[in-house]
C-alpha cells in the first residue's frame, strides 16, 4: 500500500505540474482570443461609418438613425443605439452671448440639454478654431433637439410669434420632412444671423453602440465633417472615439 | 492455499485492517508508477525538456499576455479629444505611463503613430523583471483629434 500512496502523491504532482502549464497555456489563448474579439467588433463600426457616410448628403436626418440600426443589425449586431450627442448645449463651442442668455443659463444650471460633442460654428462664434472644428454645419439638429432647448434658442433670437415655434414644434414631432432653409423662413429668422446658424436639420456627432459576441458593449462617435470651411454640406462622417466594454 | 504478504507496519495495519499487499497490488503500485513517469517525462519533453524552462515559460507567457493586454488597455481608453492638440495630450499620457509603468512592466519608450486609414496608435516598448527582452505592443487609441487625421 504504501507504494501505492507514493506512486499517488507522484500523479498528483504531475497533475499540478499539467495544470499549471494547461491554465498557463489556457489563460494566454483567452488573452490572444479576447484581443481578437475586440478587434472584430470594434471592425463594426466601419458599417456604420459607410452607413453615415450614405446618408451624409440628405438634406435632413430623419431617417439615419433608422437607416444605421439597420446596417447594424444586418451586421450581426444587437441592442443597437444611435443617438444624436451634439445637439444641445456646448459650453466650449457655443457664443458666450447665447450661454449667458438667461433661458440658456437657466436649463445650464439644471443641467438639461447639455451635449457632450459639437462643432464651433463659424458665424455664430468660432473662438480661433480653424476648419474643420469651426465650420458651417448648423449647431442643431432641431429633430433630435429637446423643445425647452428649441424654445430657449427661439426666445433668445427674438422670435416672438408662439405660434410659429409651436408650430415649429409640431413639424418636428410629427417628423415633417424640412430643411435649414424652411426652418429659417419658418421662424423669419435671416439666414445670415447668428441664431441661424443654431438651427439645422443635420446631426454634426452621431453615437452609435451596440451589444455584439454577446459579451461586448462597443461605442463609437462620429463627427460629420463639412465640404469646405464655409459650407454646411456634409462631405463625409469621421469616426473620432470608439471604445469596447466587457459585459460582466 | 497461503497468501504471501509483504511487511506493513504496525499502525498501518490497524489502520487498514489489512497485513500488507498482494502481489497484485504491487503490480498495481508499479503499473501507476510507470504511467506517472511516462506522464512527466511527456509533460517535460513536451514543454521545452526540463522542469526550469517549463516554470520560466509558464511565468513568461502569462507575465506577457497580462502586461501586453494592460497596456493595450490603457492605450484603447486614452481618447485625445476632436477638437484638441494631439500631440501635446499624448506627451501627457506617455510621462503618465513612463512614470508608473503598467501592471509591473517598465516603460521605455512610447512613441505616437498615425496610420494609413488616419486612426492614430500608440506604440510601446517595455519590459518584465525576470525578462530580458524588449518586449513591444502597438494598438490604436480610443479617439483622436480630427484635425490630426490628415497628416
Amino acid at each position: 500500500m504504501k507504494a501505492v500512496f507514493v506512486a499517488l502523491a507522484v500523479a498528483l504532482a504531475a497533475y499540478g505540474v499539467f495544470l499549471s502549464v494547461a491554465s498557463s497555456r489556457s489563460f494566454c489563448s483567452r488573452v490572444r482570443a479576447e484581443e481578437e474579439a475586440v478587434r472584430k467588433v470594434l471592425g463594426v463600426l466601419e458599417e456604420a461609418k459607410r452607413t453615415l457616410d450614405m446618408c451624409a448628403s440628405m438634406d435632413c436626418d430623419l431617417d439615419t438613425v433608422e437607416t444605421v440600426t439597420a446596417a447594424l443589425f444586418a451586421a450581426g449586431v444587437e441592442d443597437i443605439v444611435v443617438e444624436d450627442v451634439s445637439s444641445g448645449i456646448n459650453e466650449m463651442f457655443w457664443p458666450e452671448k447665447v450661454l449667458d442668455s438667461p433661458r440658456i443659463a437657466g436649463l445650464l444650471e439644471k443641467d438639461e440639454c447639455v451635449a457632450e460633442y459639437g462643432w464651433a460654428n463659424s458665424i455664430a462664434d468660432f473662438r480661433g478654431r480653424e476648419y474643420p472644428i469651426a465650420n458651417r454645419i448648423p449647431l442643431l439638429n432641431v429633430y433630435e433637439a429637446e423643445s425647452d432647448l428649441t424654445r430657449a434658442l427661439c426666445s433668445v433670437a427674438q422670435v416672438k410669434d408662439e405660434s410659429k415655434i409651436e408650430l415649429l414644434l409640431k413639424k418636428m414631432e410629427g417628423r415633417e420632412r424640412m430643411d435649414a432653409k424652411e426652418i429659417l423662413k419658418l421662424l423669419s429668422l435671416k439666414e445670415a444671423s447668428m441664431l441661424a446658424s443654431f438651427f439645422g436639420t443635420k446631426t454634426a456627432f452621431w453615437r452609435v453602440s451596440f451589444k455584439a459576441l454577446g459579451r461586448y458593449r462597443v461605442y463609437g462617435v462620429f463627427a460629420a465633417i463639412p465640404e469646405n470651411p464655409e459650407s454646411a454640406v456634409v462631405r463625409e462622417y469621421r469616426l473620432v472615439e470608439r471604445r469596447a466594454d466587457v459585459l460582466r | 492455499m497461503k497468501t504471501t504478504r509483504f511487511g506493513l507496519s504496525g499502525s498501518m495495519k490497524t489502520l487498514l485492517n489489512d497485513d500488507g499487499f498482494t502481489f497484485v497490488e504491487t503490480l498495481l503500485a508499479v503499473a501507476i508508477s510507470l504511467v506517472v513517469s511516462v506522464a512527466v517525462c511527456l509533460a517535460y519533453s513536451a514543454f521545452w525538456g526540463n522542469s526550469k524552462n517549463l516554470f520560466k515559460g509558464c511565468y513568461k507567457a502569462n507575465a506577457l499576455a497580462k502586461s501586453d493586454m494592460a497596456i493595450r488597455r490603457r492605450i484603447r481608453e486614452f481618447v485625445v479629444p476632436y477638437w484638441s492638440n494631439g500631440e501635446m495630450e499624448f506627451a501627457e499620457f506617455r510621462d503618465s505611463l513612463m512614470e508608473c509603468g503598467v501592471e509591473g512592466a517598465t516603460i521605455l519608450s512610447c512613441s505616437l503613430k498615425i496610420y494609413g486609414d488616419g486612426w492614430a496608435g500608440v506604440r510601446c516598448l517595455y519590459t518584465l523583471p525576470g525578462i530580458d527582452e524588449t518586449l513591444c505592443v502597438e494598438e490604436r487609441v480610443g479617439g483622436f483629434p480630427v484635425l490630426e487625421e490628415r497628416r
